[in-house]
């Protein structure tokens, strides 16, 4: 399996990503240069997290108008895997790739900790490999994670099971607690309709070896490649 | 635009042919001369302050009504313009005495003229650019009478057009040198207008900014160049458009929440709610007003706020 990393004028968790896909997954993976104008040849790409062009204006704003977006666009409408991690899910709000937009942490910090998660659809490419309600301990770093979207579309994605993860305690009981950062429903991955694109705030690359504190975030990798091994 | 052949290197700049008939690029250089080229010397960046601030200013001269030769910058130091017929005479305004007319009339330097002074020099390196009077340039026959009351009025109306103008950005224009030329027929401001060519001094020090720190080695040379183009560069005319970004109603505002706990928490009670968002000015240079409204709107809705959370107003100012 093939992935690209798509690195931004400020993106920071590139080289994560590409080890854990490298050296711990053992697949192929490329960096992306965001002045790319054309992608192909990839079965997943990944839009790291960071602070892609100093976050001014709003996270993902800027990033989403440079040339390799649309390459990404296409390559998600054909139905290509895209995953957006924190910055990257914020760009894909920004794109339009994804429903909804961030606005800031309720505590108006930027909060840097382990986080549970709660796998709310299990049957999708990103969490194939999880039980049904699962729960995964992965970290967040972030300042903008408040997600909101407009009622009617969040009843939607309830219905058709788009949200995919949800902040919860260790037992797995979604909370006013739980929530780190006042998303809306205590939301922290979502897909598009097609399942193809997922965006989620917390970071599965910075857990995904045991001596990092937690290898949860193998359960979204390998998902991945199981729906790719599968899908052929 | 192509540049062609060079045909004349001057002590401040390199004017070259184009494939345009009538065009030519001036080079502006980094060198520096002074007194009759007794002294010499390099001002790093002088060529670029000099090209711009000409640019900016024969621009601004052009818009009210002076023709000028100037077309446009091509580069951060070179200029196109209309080739013209140079007439070699150089115009000097006075505002104050200072340098050589101080020397010659006894006067303190500094001394504010009555009304601005006209004065004509024969631009001839050779004899060291001597002063002329009318007579003199007639028996020359370097202009006719017609062409010296023209350039003597363009020459006032220019003082009466920059003295306000750089006095806003707070330099005295004490006195500055033209020069004309013929294309076509008719009477053209040609050359340029540059630190090189003036004397100003800062409104509230009285320091000197332009080239008499070269000349007198007062320090600060480079330094001096640039900012006296910064000062005249920074705020072209032209619209300006506020956008005021802020959060939706009804969309949780959590730097405002914390403002207004913090606004109760000393006793303002009377605040109902604090809503942050923020505020971005725009400066449109030469666009037409009607357009500005609905490109500024396209601007918000693409860029500069995002729909789904915020909402915008725009103002616009000529
Ligand atoms: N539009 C123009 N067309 C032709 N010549 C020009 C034009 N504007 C200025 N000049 C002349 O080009 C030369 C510019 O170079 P410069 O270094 O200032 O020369 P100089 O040392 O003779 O003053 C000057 O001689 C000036 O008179
Ligand atoms: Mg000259």
């Amino acid at each position: 399996m093939r992935f690209g990393v798509v690195v931004f004028p400020g993106s920071n968790c590139e080289a994560d990503c590409y080890h854990v896909i490298n050296k711990v997954l053992r697949e192929d993976v490329e960096y992306v240069w965001h002045q790319e104008t054309y992608v192909s040849g990839y079965d997943c790409l990944v839009l790291p997290g960071g602070f892609s062009y100093g976050d001014y204006l709003r996270c993902g704003a800027i990033a989403r108008f440079s040339p390799v977006m649309d390459a990404v666009s296409s390559f998600a409408r054909e139905g290509g895997l895209v995953i957006g991690i924190c910055n990257g899910f914020q760009i894909l709000l920004e794109a339009g790739l994804l429903p909804g937009a961030m606005l800031r942490n309720t505590s108006l910090h930027f909060i840097c900790r382990f986080v549970n998660l709660r796998v709310e659809n299990s049957s999708t490419p990103w969490t194939n490999r999880a039980a049904p309600g699962q729960v995964l301990r992965i970290p967040i770093a972030h300042n903008e994670g408040n997600y909101v979207v407009d009622r009617d579309t969040h009843r939607r994605m309830v219905e058709e099971g788009r949200i995919i993860l949800r902040y919860c305690d260790g037992e797995g009981k979604v909370s006013e607690e739980a929530n780190p950062n006042g998303a809306l429903d205590n939301i922290a991955g979502i897909c598009n309709e097609g399942f193809n694109v997922f965006g989620l705030m917390p970071h599965p690359e910075r857990a995904s070896e045991e001596i990092l504190g937690s290898a949860d975030g193998l359960v979204i990798w390998e998902s991945i490649m199981a729906y790719h091994a599968e899908r052929g | 635009m192509e540049k062609r052949e060079l045909i004349y290197e001057g002590k401040a700049k390199r004017v070259y042919a184009t494939d345009q008939i009538g065009q030519v690029i001036h080079e502006f250089k980094d060198e520096a001369t002074a007194f009759d080229g007794k002294k010499r010397g390099i001002i790093e960046g002088k060529g670029r302050v000099n090209a711009q601030m000409s640019d900016i200013i024969f621009r601004y001269l052009e818009r009210r009504g002076i023709r000028t030769h100037h077309i446009k910058l091509l580069s951060e130091n070179e200029i196109l313009t209309w080739w013209l017929e140079m007439i070699p005479v150089e115009i000097i305004v006075r505002n104050y005495a200072a340098g050589s007319l101080a020397k010659r009339l006894g006067l303190p330097e500094r001394t504010e003229m009555r009304s601005p002074l006209v004065e004509f020099y024969y631009k001839s390196d050779e004899l060291g650019d001597p002063m002329l009077s009318r007579e003199h340039v007639r028996e020359l026959g370097l202009a006719d009478e017609e062409q010296m009351d023209e350039m003597a009025a363009i020459a006032l109306k220019v003082n009466d057009i920059l003295r306000p103008y750089f006095e806003e950005r707070g330099l005295v224009l004490a006195d500055f040198k033209l020069e004309f030329g013929l294309r076509e027929g008719r009477l053209y401001l040609g050359d340029e207008f540059s630190p090189d060519v003036c004397r100003l001094w800062d409104t509230e020090t009285g320091e000197v900014m332009d080239k008499d720190r070269f000349r007198q080695d007062l320090g600060k040379v480079e330094e001096t160049y640039a900012e006296v183009l910064r000062r005249i560069g920074e705020e072209e005319t032209g619209i300006t458009a506020s956008v005021f970004i802020s959060p939706k109603r009804g969309i949780l505002d959590p730097a405002g929440q914390a403002a207004l706990g913090a606004l109760k928490s000393l006793g303002f009670d009377e605040v109902g709610e604090v809503r942050i968002g923020k505020y971005i000015t725009l400066r449109l240079p030469g666009m037409e007003a009607e357009r500005v409204m609905d490109r500024v709107r396209e601007m918000c809705e693409r860029l500069l706020a995002n729909p789904i959370i915020e909402d915008y107003r725009i103002e616009i100012e000529e």
